[in-house]
């Protein structure tokens, strides 16, 4: 299922796949492989994303 | 030095394709292997450094492909004009050391493949590199930065 929270999130901070990635260490094509719900990221690079993304576990990947 | 071909150079995505990667090859080891091993067990068609890198060629094949559309093979801060260049060059210099066994008549010598056939093998590994790693910079090119 596609992550479009976290895409939202992304976007509302104007920043690209490429930054997102370099902020959390991994590759852009890790980023673009969870928004498109191509791949389940452990919950240590979840809480990195959601630190850059300034967000919650909560808002970015829990799924009611 | 060692650092440099290290598995913490992946991401944690890489690493799990890579896992995926590794499992196939060796399942194709091992199918390979028995596959050389009873072929050559009939009829003797090759020397056994000859076999072994044919077997090796083969299960190399499933990793390099799952890898690189998995994005999981380059390194990010590398460059890859440098790679590409690299296996572009290895391919290629493995084919004509087998293309020069080939015309010295020592690539295969009374029906059975020579140590030559080992630099075919892994020439065409390598070539098969070039042209996976090629589409699959064409896809990524094509798709944009956020696909």
């Amino acid at each position: 299922m596609k992550n479009l929270r976290m895409k939202a999130a992304r976007a509302a901070l104007d920043l690209s796949q490429q930054q997102l990635a370099d902020a959390v260490g991994v590759t852009r094509q890790t980023i673009n492989a969870i928004e498109r719900g191509d791949y389940n990221p452990t919950i240590k690079l979840c809480l990195a994303i959601c630190r850059a993304l300034g967000r919650t576990l909560d808002e970015l990947f829990w799924e009611e | 030095m060692w650092n440099k071909f290290s598995e913490d150079r992946y991401d944690e995505r890489q690493t799990a394709v890579r896992g995926r990667a590794f499992k196939w090859a060796y399942g194709t080891l091992l199918v390979a292997l028995v596959l050389y091993a009873v072929t050559d067990g009939v009829w003797d068609w090759c020397v056994p450094l000859a076999g072994c890198a044919a077997a090796i060629s083969v299960s190399l094949v499933p990793f390099l492909l799952i890898c690189i559309f998995g994005e999981a093979y380059w390194w990010t801060d590398v460059s890859r004009a440098g790679q590409f260049v690299s296996v572009a060059l290895l391919g290629s210099l493995n084919l004509a050391i087998a293309a020069v066994a080939a015309a010295n008549g020592e690539l295969v010598v009374d029906g059975v493949v020579q140590i030559g056939g080992a630099n075919l093998a892994l020439g065409l590994v390598f070539i098969l590199v070039f042209i996976a790693a090629a589409i699959q910079r064409h896809r990524l090119r094509r798709g944009g930065e956020d696909e």
